[in-house]
């Protein structure tokens, strides 16, 4: 049952894929890539990640989808203003690698047993940590895909990165205000004290 | 009951994070300060700022992340080994010498005229570091993400710091697309990885033995992996940003950028390949890829120099050259992982792959020496935010600023391979390192490639020495006395190029030897 659900949620995925990259009008493009985003919630959901079903839900298929419809709103671009078609050659060149790289990917996951849905990878997670003798986090203990489990992987064997990502975000807000600021605030505070202009 | 007692690992590894979190906190403080500097004043109070967070972060790293067997810290999501030490040492070299190049920035005989914000600057350029650091450390694919992430997102940024020129705005869209995209390949790689693995960890791949019917799986992931790292060092066929993003960017953070990027990519790449390469993920048919990858690139960058008139885009190719040559060591790292090599399972085939680790390390060393000293240079000579945009403006330079051009000079015989120069030092042992797995082919053509390469880095130093400076350029305008900071960066960069490449054991007087900690990273790694 829940193999069929996944390959009737991978179909609407892909479908909804092909359709945002060959719209032209982008607000279409995005509405389905909303599809598409949700549909990967429910695949998570399909594989007893609640939380992580949740979070793509509410960040990927709200927050950021709400974003992207804000800034084609706000650019609100003329078809005029989008750039002529690709030639049809390169478009096909380009059909031609996708479906080189397509064969490839079903070549190289064609060979795998079937994923066990009921308790994806948890089992050789723990017989690893088994293996190499660490201390055993709570993690196994609770419910897998919970928000507890999730947590607890979170700042226990993720701490690093999840540090990490403060200073990634860090990053990010010191580049927008460096990027936003309005050039040559100082080259002009500089003119109008000598009173000559750039040289 | 103790709140930590259920942490998979020991309270005292959290001090592994210092050399990692120390940038970070001085990024804020630099970010913080520049609020009390005058605008129109020069930057060295930030310049100072970036320079005592690397120095601490340096001296953090060689004294925490030492042991010859690679430790593992905060439950396996680092390790840290001589090699990192040595690599963590070339970044916070090149993060050092490019904060105080840029120090005058925009200076000159009138008032500041530059568009540079120089606070956020110097925060990115730490806050890049920080992630160059963790990403040289990297045991776990989530923290080897996150790192590249957090170097890439401060670079972008960087590339388009400069918001008077639309060449640099065109230089960092570009970046970030196509970095972007390749995030998604390094991304899709890691995911098929873990489905055929079962771990995030790199130690926990590289033991595992992969299911035969799993290879394939694990074999396009650590391609599609590949694809992404080889966007990052600028590698032919993912090359095509560099030359724009070298140019668009302002010099000091082209100098940032081809030396912190390229070590930490390098030393990422390296822990990553060392993991798929026991897991037995990447084939033979891999190995003779990336062989080619080493070839085409050698070729393409060597090439495409021959007919640059921009320093900066001289560089650039130059740099994507370097990358081919580096890639001869990794390509040799990788042999003693191929069961078909005719000497498979001999002592002499694994000594050579840990000499190609060792040589790496030491390569990436030199090269960030010589390449922050020539960018050094650059900005040494930029003139109220006008930069240095022809070889011919350097003209003359040796009589009105022989500082500055014996300091280049130093910086692209190094680059060339010239003994007596890092540059030498590290590739021979690259090359040695190839011959002794078998690619004598790989080094012969990296050498013909070396001696071409001579012919466009000698070119700037006959301009510089031997024509007279043309009326107006930079080389002409006497150099200003008040650069003392990056008057400082030129002269400490040749120092250590020199240095590194007659003397490497003297750094043993600073309290780490150098050739030391690449052994000992590469017989941790291998």
């Amino acid at each position: 049952m829940p193999a069929l659900l996944v390959l009737l949620l991978g179909a609407v995925m892909v479908f909804a894929g092909a359709v945002t990259v060959t719209r032209r009008n982008p607000i279409h493009a995005v509405l389905a890539m909303l599809v598409s985003l949700s549909g990967a919630g429910l695949l998570m959901l399909a594989l007893h990640s609640h939380f992580l079903a949740a979070m793509q839900i509410l960040l990927y298929a709200g927050a950021i989808m709400v974003l992207f419809t804000f800034v084609i709103m706000l650019l609100s671009l003329k078809e005029s203003e989008m750039g002529p078609e690709p030639a049809s050659r390169k478009k096909w060149l380009a059909a031609a690698a996708a479906i080189l790289l397509l064969y490839v990917l079903a070549y190289s996951l064609s060979a795998r047993e079937p994923v066990q849905f009921q308790q994806p990878f948890l089992d050789a997670e723990v017989a690893a940590r088994e293996a190499s003798d660490g201390p055993l986090p709570r993690a196994q203990q609770v419910g897998f895909g919970s928000t507890e489990h999730f947590g607890r992987f979170l700042y226990t064997d993720y701490a690093l990165p999840f540090e990490l990502i403060t200073v990634l975000v860090m990053a990010a807000v010191a580049a927008v205000i460096m990027l936003a600021r309005r050039p040559d605030r100082h080259s002009l505070e500089a003119t109008k004290l000598t009173g000559g202009g750039p040289a | 009951m103790d709140p930590l007692a259920n942490l998979p690992f020991a309270k005292g590894d959290v001090a592994l994070l210092a050399p990692i979190a120390i940038p970070a906190l001085f990024g804020l403080v630099a970010l913080l300060l520049d609020l009390a500097l005058d605008p129109r004043g020069s930057k060295t109070p930030l310049a100072l700022v970036n320079a005592l967070g690397c120095a601490l972060a340096g001296f953090a790293a060689v004294v925490l992340w030492k042991g010859d067997t690679g430790t593992v810290g905060l439950g396996g999501a680092m390790v840290a080994s001589g090699l990192s030490t040595g690599l963590a040492l070339a970044i916070l070299l090149g993060t050092t010498l490019m904060g105080f190049a840029t120090a005058h920035h925009g200076t000159g005989a009138g008032p500041v005229r530059t568009t540079l914000a120089h606070g956020e600057l110097y925060g990115l350029m730490l806050f890049g570091t920080s992630g160059m650091l963790a990403l040289v450390v990297a045991n776990d694919l989530v923290t080897f993400f996150v790192a590249i992430e957090t170097l890439s997102i401060s670079v972008y940024a960087l590339t388009g710091a400069d918001r008077r020129l639309a060449r640099s705005a065109e230089g960092a869209m570009k970046y970030f697309v196509l970095g972007a995209f390749s995030s998604g390949f390094l991304l899709y790689g890691m995911s098929l990885l873990y489905g055929a693995g079962h771990t995030l960890r790199l130690d926990q791949l590289a033991l595992s033995t992969l299911d035969p019917s799993l290879r394939p799986m694990a074999t396009t992931g650590t391609v599609l992996l590949l694809v992404g790292l080889l966007f990052k060092v600028g590698a032919v066929p993912f090359h095509a940003w560099v030359p724009d993003a070298y140019e668009g960017a302002p010099g000091v953070v082209t100098g940032y950028m081809s030396v912190g990027v390229k070590v930490a990519a390098f030393g990422g790449a390296l822990l990553v390949l060392e993991a798929v390469g026991r897991s037995g993920a990447l084939s033979t048919a891999g190995i003779w890829g990336l062989w080619a990858v080493a070839a085409i690139t050698i070729i393409a960058g060597n090439a495409g120099a021959l007919t640059q008139r921009n320093p900066r885009r001289l560089l650039a190719y130059s740099g994507i050259a370097h990358t081919g040559y580096l890639l001869v060591g990794v390509v040799a790292m990788l042999r003693c992982f191929d069961e078909y090599h005719p000497a498979a399972d001999s002592g002499d085939l694994l000594l050579a792959s840990k000499d190609a680790v060792a040589g790496v390390g030491y390569y990436l060393l030199g090269y960030a020496a010589a390449n922050a000293g020539a960018f050094a240079v650059l900005c040494h000579l930029e003139r109220g935010g006008e930069e240095v945009e022809r070889v011919s403006d350097l003209a003359g330079l040796a009589r009105t600023s022989p500082g500055a051009a014996v300091a280049m000079t130093v910086s692209l015989v190094s680059l060339a391979g010239i003994p007596g120069t890092a540059g030498f030092l590290g590739k021979l042992w690259v090359f040695r390192a190839g011959v002794g797995t078998g690619d004598v082919g790989l080094v012969v053509l990296a050498l013909l490639a070396s001696a071409v390469s001579l012919y466009y880095y000698l070119y700037v130093v006959v301009v510089m020495f031997m024509h007279e400076p043309l009326p107006g350029s930079a080389a002409a305008v006497a150099a200003e006395p008040r650069r003392w900071a990056s008057r400082l960066a030129m002269g400490a960069a040749a120092t250590a190029t020199v240095v590194l490449g007659v003397w490497p054991n003297i750094t043993r007087l600073l309290g780490v030897d150098l050739l030391e900690l690449m052994s000992d990273g590469a017989e941790a790694l291998l």
